[in-house]
């Protein structure tokens, strides 16, 4: 019967493949190319996808040449002893992977899932399930990977595009500016993330038609790289390369951003973990698959009769090894670090070399004087890569606080504990609405940034909770009676429904950990008082690259989001008895250094109308006297309080190099060196 | 093999042989008759009681017909076979003869005769042709299978009219004796596949065969999995179907369940007015039924999973009013749930047990009154009676009864790993089905295709998956069929050239 023969299929094995190189790629990647290639860490990618298809290319002829199992032809290329080494070089490799990605699985699952279950048992049972996987021998894996591609693929893409949203293109530039070397090194990362696709070499004996087995190499390359290329744009674009560097794991940090359409799911986190629970379980898999199946090949019981059971059963028996390896992980840091280290430096170039040096053999077969320089090279490259480069409570016996006051960073855990008694519940902040930031705390620079490392540490507060200051925070949680529900879902309300104001002008905690890092932006925390017994906000706090400073009025404010294409419609009195009403505006922000003045240069256009009007003013007349308010306002807060209400800043980086460069090391004097010219296009409807 | 006795030309000795084998058979009718015109020629009938129609019957006619000729031309007659009904069959031993007896045949011994011959008639009483009870479809002949094997490959032979269409018979059970036939269609079926059947079905001796479902359990190869690795129909347009594809067509007399093999997961999701109705309507219902299959195992352990582990994933509003229902119901989320289920699971059963009409009483009084007045008696939330009525809707909503057994038992699992570990949990069980299921395998075929390994048959397999494509579309038979017997629908130019 087919389906009993020990072969897969092309597609089989590229699916195989792709599972292989995903797993801990799309997880740690991200931030690691964030910290060495930044924003270039883009072309990067590029870079390592295309040296991993040079070095498919390089395996090619070995892929065709090898008749039989991938130990037994290193055993006849480079000799027995030399072959049963190398072998026992892939199961020491494909052992400690093992150990380590059953550590880093079980680490993702408690970080993100069970906070407070035992890694115990987490381990044992994904190492349990592994063995369930590997029983089915390849056939059985190829079957399961084969199905669970679209389980994967359906909702990392779903979440692709739901993130998008999100994204904000500017974070994406300036580029080319980290230099040669680092892009070199990133490139090197990527490239290293790529090589598990050396493994095809294993999938040989498996696999009918060895074209099929490269081509689906190649595909897994090049599939893998888009993805790797969609993920890191999207990280890069949501939290800037600066937060993406400092993240543990950005992508699922973004799964609990990013928000679905319709809004029926509020957080769609712990369902997208299945994303890398699929990928990572695969390549623990696949770790322990192999190195039962090189130990078994090293032991020579792996031909005759009864191979393939002999090779279940080995690869059973390195479990133990793998949950002592992930146990050891789990104890001790530095031994994680070591294997951390150990796996770049030397594991994955190992991994690499191994075939290079079959590849080698094969060029210089025959020749002794040929034999002796392959093995010179061969040691260099080795010596190379080694040594150099790079219990949970009921529903009801919980409460879902929606909104939470601090008033100084050290009352933070009296704030939840005080959360805690009130009602005799177990507070659960997933729902958390609004965060109440005093505005004596806001402007206290080191204790908003205590807080803010504080509450990043709590798992549980979302990302997307909206940052709100007050006066007195007591006074305004004290409005939920009269309101009639929570003053924090009030307040979320207005800031997503009622409001004008596009809801991502609002700041939230992730906008506030990522702007620690990034320090790029000019950010309105709106400052909320009681009128009419409701909250309201009556002006803005302005966090300028991370720090205070000081606030503005709502008209203000609201000039910033217009001019930013945030803001639905701008009403605005141009005199006593003129009331116009500005929307759909589209703006286009632009840097002008002629003449020796630094003008930031905003066209706006956007459609008018006149609500009320006494005088006889002609559509020019109106348009310049809007403009001439714009321009006033910008440039008085520009020089009298260095507030940037273009938010210019940010856009440097992909509008102006030199500037760019020049205020990289002093942005502080950029306010100050600046104009604003605002140039309105209106078009006016006539009633 | 137990030693047999030869039919003899002695009627005496054959009369003594049976009389010995039948002793204390009392519903078995042994009469001695003379027949030839003179009345000279002893013989000896006997037959079962019921499983014989003496009154218009063909064993009548023979007798009429033996009773009208002479001595040496009856004699004569026998030995040439030239009686007139068409299908005596002649027995040499007296073995053979009690096997035919027992299958509900007359059996007539003839003096001077050393055969024994069998004489064709209704057989055993069965419940005759009827509707299928399960399987319902809206579009399409809604014809069962009986108990008789016998109608049920006539059945099949009525819809597939070709001599390709082989019947092979098998008796298994060493005192029941049960024809089992094997069906199938000689020039499609895969080559090896019939003989692995019959190796399975004689790898084990049991007394007796009284249903399909015991050979399928015993010819499994996987017996522990949930999941049936035999197909159960018992309508004979769908095993007319799958013979057509290639396919094995296994029944049991006694009956009415007729197995179909190989089978994969996307053979039990199909049903036949799939492609009696229109591809679209097609394709949506099936969709529907492969999410129902996931929600009938999932949604109860979800529902644990999102309220007790990841609230985050609710919108506030429902969050609340999930917490608001369950205020007073003394019992945690996960005792709650098996509460319902169990009650659902019983409620099911006596509504099955029971008499028609009573079983009906039985889902109204279950469904509606005993329902409201747990949630009146706060022993459960509404949420939670909303949820395992989804989840029963889901379940039923599987075409096959013994596939959707599987989900049902599975979803027990999913409940306690969910409780147990919430979304971690619903991971690692989805993980260990799709292992399990992607190591299960019904004769040869991987029990996920073609959802893996679609190109073995150039993805034509996955025409007719997820997605019906239209019939024009259905061009070729799915991998169960032989290589190069493919094609099974083809259009001809016409005089236009279109």
């Amino acid at each position: 019967m087919f389906a009993e023969n020990h072969k897969i299929s092309g597609r089989q094995t590229f699916r195989l493949l792709t599972f292989d190189l995903l797993g801990a790629g799309t997880l740690l990647l991200p931030t690691v190319l964030a910290k060495v290639a930044g924003r270039d860490g883009i072309f990067c990618i590029v870079l390592g996808v295309a040296a991993a298809l040079v070095y498919l290319r390089l395996l090619a002829p070995l892929v065709r040449d090898m008749e039989e199992a991938f130990p037994l032809y290193l055993e006849r290329k480079l000799g027995k002893v030399c072959g049963k080494l190398c072998a026992a070089g892939y199961v020491l490799y494909f052992v400690l992977l093992a150990g380590y990605v059953a550590y880093l699985f079980s680490d993702v699952v408690l970080k993100s899932l069970l906070r407070e279950e035992s890694f115990w048992l987490v381990l044992i049972l994904v190492l349990l399930l592994a063995g369930y996987g590997v029983w089915g021998g390849i056939e059985g894996r190829a079957r399961a990977y084969e199905l669970l591609f679209w389980f994967l693929m359906v909702p990392l893409f779903a979440m692709f595009v739901f993130a998008t949203d999100e994204v904000q293109t500017d974070y994406w530039a300036p580029i080319f500016t980290e230099g040669a070397g680092r892009a070199a090194l990133g490139a090197y990362c990527v490239f290293m993330c790529l090589a598990p696709v050396s493994l095809l070499l294993f999938l040989g004996g498996y696999v009918e038609k060895r074209t099929a087995l490269l081509h689906a190499g190649c595909g897994a390359v090049v599939f893998t790289g888009v993805v790797y290329a969609a993920l890191y744009l999207i990280l890069l674009g949501i939290f800037g390369a600066g937060a993406l560097g400092e993240m543990e794991f950005p992508a699922i940090t973004m799964m609990s951003t990013v928000q679905t359409y319709g809004g029926f799911l509020k957080r769609t986190d712990a369902f997208m973990f299945g994303i890398w629970f699929f990928t990572l379980y695969a390549l623990l898999n696949g770790s322990v698959f192999y190195g039962g199946y090189c130990l078994t090949h090293l032991l020579g019981l792996g031909s005759g009769k009864d191979a393939r059971e002999r090779e279940r059963r080995i690869s059973i028996g390195v479990l133990p090894a793998v949950l002592i390896l992930a146990l050891v992980f789990y104890q001790s840091a530095s031994a994680l670090r070591w294997f951390e280290l150990f796996l770049w430096y030397a594991g994955t170039p190992f991994l690499v070399a191994v075939p290079l040096l079959l590849r080698l053999v094969s060029i210089f077969k025959g020749s002794k004087a040929a034999k002796r320089m392959a093995a010179v090279i061969a040691f260099v490259i080795l010596s190379g890569t080694v040594c150099g480069g790079c219990g949970t409570a009921e529903l009801e016996d919980r409460s879902f606080p929606a909104e939470l006051a601090v008033k100084e960073a050290q009352n933070i855990s009296e704030a939840w504990l005080a959360a805690e008694y009130e009602d005799n519940s177990r507070p659960d902040y997933n729902h958390l609405k609004v965060l109440f930031l005093e505005r004596a705390l806001l402007e206290n620079e080191a204790q908003t940034e205590e807080l803010l490392d504080l509450l990043e540490q709590k798992n549980d507060v979302p990302r997307n909770t909206y940052v709100v200051a007050v006066e007195d925070a007591e006074q305004i949680m004290g409005l939920s009676e009269t309101l009639g529900e929570s003053v924090g879902t009030y307040l979320e309300k207005q800031f997503e429904t009622v409001s004008e104001i596009d809801k991502r002008m609002y700041p939230t905690l992730g906008v506030l950990y990522q702007e620690q890092e990034n320090r790029q932006e000019t950010l309105f925390i709106p400052f909320v008082a009681e009128e009419e017994g409701k909250p309201k906000v009556t002006e803005y706090c302005v966090w300028k690259r991370g720090k205070n400073a000081g606030t503005v009025g709502c008209a203000e404010a609201k000039i910033s989001f217009f001019i930013q294409n945030k803001l639905e419609s701008y009403l605005l009195s141009v005199d006593e008895d003129t009331v116009l009403e500005l929307s759909g505006a589209r703006s286009r922000i632009s840097f002008d250094g002629k003449g020796g003045r630094r003008q930031i240069l905003a066209e706006i256009c956007c459609s008018g109308s006149v609500v009320n009007q006494n005088g006889q003013a002609s559509e020019e007349e109106l348009t310049d006297a809007v403009t001439a308010y714009l321009n006033e306002t910008a440039a008085g807060l520009l020089r009298g309080r260095g507030i940037d209400l273009t938010n210019s800043y940010r856009k440097l980086g992909g509008a102006n190099r030199d500037w760019y460069f020049a205020y990289q090391s002093a942005p502080d004097t950029y306010e100050s060196s600046v104009e604003i010219v605002c140039d309105l296009q209106i078009d006016w409807m006539k009633f | 093999m137990a030693k047999e006795t030869a039919v003899t030309k002695n009627l005496a000795e054959n009369i003594a042989r049976m009389e010995q084998l039948f002793a204390d058979c009392d519903d078995i009718k042994k009469k001695e008759l003379k027949l030839g015109k003179d009345g000279d020629v002893p013989c000896y009938l006997t037959f079962i009681e019921v499983a014989v129609d003496m009154g218009n019957s063909a064993l009548l006619e023979l007798l009429k017909y033996l009773r009208s000729i002479p001595r040496d031309e009856l004699l004569r007659a026998l030995e040439e076979n030239a009686l007139a009904t068409s299908d005596a069959t002649y027995f040499m031993t007296i073995e053979e003869a009690a096997d035919g007896l027992l299958a509900g045949e007359s059996i007539l011994f003839v003096e001077g005769f050393a055969k024994a011959i069998k004489i064709p008639d209704d057989g055993y009483p069965n419940m005759g042709v009827s509707e299928a009870e399960s399987e319902k479809v809206v579009r399409g002949s809604n014809e069962g299978f009986t108990d008789s094997v016998k109608q049920n490959a006539a059945l099949i032979r009525k819809r597939i009219r070709s001599p390709q269409v082989k019947v092979k018979q098998k008796k298994i059970g060493v005192r029941s004796k049960t024809n089992v036939f094997l069906v199938y269609m000689d020039d499609l079926i895969r080559p090896g596949l019939l003989e692995e059947i019959e190796r399975r079905l004689d790898g084990f001796e049991i007394d007796g065969v009284l249903d399909s479902g015991v050979l399928e359990q015993l010819s499994e190869e996987k017996w522990y999995s949930p999941f049936p690795q035999f197909q159960t129909t018992e309508r004979p347009d769908r095993a007319a179907m799958s013979i057509l594809e290639g396919r094995v067509v296994l029944m049991s007399d006694n009956s009415p369940e007729a197995l179909l093999l190989p089978t994969d997961y996307n053979s039990f999701i199909r049903t036949s007015d799939d492609y009696y109705n229109r591809w679209e309507i097609a394709t949506f219902e099936r969709l529907i039924r492969y999410m129902a299959s996931f929600f009938a195992m999932t949604l109860p352990g979800l529902y644990l999973a999102v309220t007790n582990f990841h609230t985050q994933i609710l919108p506030t509003t429902l969050l609340l009013s999930f917490a608001e229902a369950r205020k007073g119901v003394p019992f945690p989320a996960v005792v709650e749930v098996l509460i319902m289920e169990l009650s659902f699971e019983l409620l099911r059963e006596a509504g099955v047990r029971l008499p028609g009409a009573m079983g009906n009483t039985i889902g109204i009084v279950g469904g509606l009154i005993i329902g409201q007045a747990a949630v009146e008696a706060n022993l459960v939330s509404p949420i939670v009676v909303i949820v395992i009525a989804f989840t029963a809707l889901c379940s039923f909503a599987i075409p096959n009864e013994e596939f959707a057994t599987a989900f049902r038992l599975l979803k027990f699992f999913f409940i306690g790993i969910c409780a147990w570990l919430g979304f971690f949990g619903m991971l690692v069980g989805l993980m260990f089905v799709l292992i399990h299921l992607s190591q299960l395998k019904s004769f040869g075929i991987p029990y996920l295709m073609p959802f893996v390994g679609a190109d073995l048959n150039d993805y034509e397999d996955q025409r007719d998956f997820l997605w019906r494509f239209p019939m024009r579309r259905l061009r070729k038979r799915p991998i169960y069929t032989r290589q190069g017997e493919r094609v099974k629908l083809r259009f001809y130019r016409n005089q236009k050239g279109e």
